[in-house]
């Protein structure tokens, strides 16, 4: 016949055994828990980071198109040339946006686009204003083609008025490294600019 | 059970709503993420569909808008009056409205500015497009046509040169011009076999407006257009504007240069060579044993028909055209030279 004292002992011993196996099996299961909560934050994480790049890669390229396609708007007959400058790290597209027969450079109407090298970035310009939309990038440059798909190569001052006239083609080529590791976001943007005349 | 069992026993359960209340926020997280990616990948699409569909629209009115000298009479409306509620209205693809008006400044160049609005996959986009008037005269192929059914079947031959041998950097013009699919153009073309040669091969034909003939002849007849005299047998032909009311017969050897507008039909039945633009508002026959050979281009107007039972060769001289171009201004087409958002 068993005592109330070693009923007690027997409960206690178990209460301990189930104490450490139940302590043990938590945590595991913590561990396996945080284990995959970390491995969801990194992965989180990382696809933020690489839509992020992403993003910013596309919004450049948008805002590229969206100056390139209104660029040699000249409503007044004024003369507006839409390729002021053209480089093969930046070009210059102008537009009489407010129809007023003359451009104001403090404006949109006199957009530059530069493929800086220090700090690396793609820098949208509007008179003092720079606004980088794209950094750091690992490649930028710009380069130019005539209705044949002919390449026009700028000499050292970019090409001259006769040939900025001839271009039908601009294209811009960067690559936006991302904040972490991983694969740059490359976008090769090709746009027509309008003939004019 | 005692209380300190339950005590240990308990625990676990803070722990594991613990991890759950985390799992759940970091879900929470990734779908309120994932929904907004979405709304902006469906914002980004939304508007450049908005914007593909007012750029095809404009592109596509502006395909369609006459050939001609200035826009006034676009300008004016289907009533011709300005100042009424039908001003600058144009006939615009499904989904967009298009409407021309003045553009500021100067007079010369002419320009017009193209008001457009388009609905597509749930967004609206408005442009203004800049329209003008091309540099070149006329369209850039050999025959100007009003309608595909001027066409007829040679029984002779039709020799098409784009290649302008006095510029040798130069595009090449297309064999035809017509507002029709240029494929069926192409095909009628490719159908002629041996009658039909076309140079250089790779020549595709275009889908241009017609050629406005009355209103040349309008303006021929305001710029005192000689009525005869001007071809002569043999010899330099003298640069002229020539303007004939009726049917012209070239009865033998005929020579001209500059502008020749036959209201009427064009009968050749010697041999006729023409430096310009030879345009012929009922058609040209060339009757069999005849031959005619223009270095320039050939309009056509409505209703008018090719026939061509000799030999007929047309070459491609830009000179000829920018020599009567110095007669008289020739119609040009519109084209898109410019384009903004709304202010």
């Amino acid at each position: 016949m068993r005592t109330a004292g070693s009923a007690q002992r027997s409960v206690r011993g178990v209460t301990l055994v189930e104490l450490v196996v139940g302590m043990g099996i938590t945590l595991l299961v913590l561990g396996a828990c945080v284990g995959a909560l970390a491995a969801s934050a990194r992965l989180v994480t990382t696809l933020g980071a690489r839509a992020e790049v992403e993003d910013t890669a596309e919004l450049a390229a948008e805002a590229f198109r969206f100056d390139a396609r209104r660029a040699g708007f000249d409503p007044t007959a004024a003369g507006v040339e839409r390729l002021a400058a053209a480089l093969p790290d930046q070009l210059t597209l102008q537009a009489d946006l407010d129809a007023d027969g003359t451009l104001d450079a403090g404006s949109e109407e006199v957009t530059r686009w530069l493929c800086a090298t220090a700090p690396p970035r793609l820098s949208r310009i509007i008179g003092a204003q720079s606004l980088p939309v794209a950094a750091p990038v690992s490649r930028c440059g710009m380069r130019y083609f005539d209705a044949s798909g002919s390449e026009l190569l700028p000499g050292a001052g970019g090409l001259d008025t006769a040939e900025r006239a001839r271009v039908r083609r601009v294209v811009l080529d960067f690559a936006v490294d991302p904040a972490s590791a991983g694969a740059a976001a490359s976008r090769i943007v090709e746009v027509a600019l309008r003939v004019t005349s | 059970m005692s209380r300190r069992l339950r005590r240990s026993r308990g625990g676990a359960l803070p722990a594991a709503l613990i991890v759950v209340a985390v799992a759940a926020a970091v879900s929470a997280a990734v779908a309120t993420l994932a929904r907004e990616e979405i709304l902006l990948a469906r914002g980004r699409e939304t508007a450049a569909r908005a914007l593909a569909a007012a750029d095809g629209c404009a592109a596509a009115v502006v395909s369609d808008l006459p050939a001609g000298w200035e826009f006034d009479t676009l300008i004016a409306g289907p009533d011709g009056v300005s100042g009424t509620p039908d001003d600058g209205e144009r006939v615009s693809p499904p989904g967009c409205t298009a409407r021309l008006r003045a553009a500021p400044g100067p007079v010369v160049p002419p320009r017009a500015i193209l008001e457009v609005e388009a609905v597509a996959g749930g967004g609206r986009r408005a442009v203004e497009a800049l329209v003008a008037r091309t540099g070149a005269p006329g369209v850039p192929a050999l025959i100007w046509l009003a309608d595909l059914t001027s066409l007829r079947t040679p029984a002779g031959t039709l020799a098409l040169d784009g290649t302008d041998v006095a510029r040798p950097g130069a595009y090449a013009l297309a064999p035809l011009g017509a507002p029709a699919d240029p494929l069926s153009l192409d095909a009628w073309l490719a159908a002629q076999g041996a009658r039909v040669t076309v140079a250089p091969a790779a020549g595709g034909s275009l889908r241009v407006p017609p050629p406005p003939i009355p209103e040349l002849a309008v303006r021929m007849r305001n710029a005192a257009a000689a009525s005869a005299g001007t071809l002569v047998p043999a010899g330099s032909p003298p640069l002229a504007l020539t303007l004939v009311i009726g049917d012209l017969t070239v009865p033998a050897t005929a020579l001209g240069r500059g502008l020749l507008l036959v209201d009427g039909l064009l009968d050749i039945l010697g041999r006729f060579e023409f430096n310009g633009v030879v345009v012929a508002s009922a058609g040209i026959r060339v009757a069999a044993g005849a031959r005619f050979d223009v270095a320039g281009s050939i309009w056509l107007g409505s209703g008018a028909s090719l026939v061509v039972d000799g030999d007929a060769r047309v070459a491609a001289r830009g000179d000829a055209l920018d020599a009567a171009e110095s007669l008289l201004r020739l119609p040009r087409r519109a084209f898109l030279a410019g384009q903004r958002d709304p202010p």
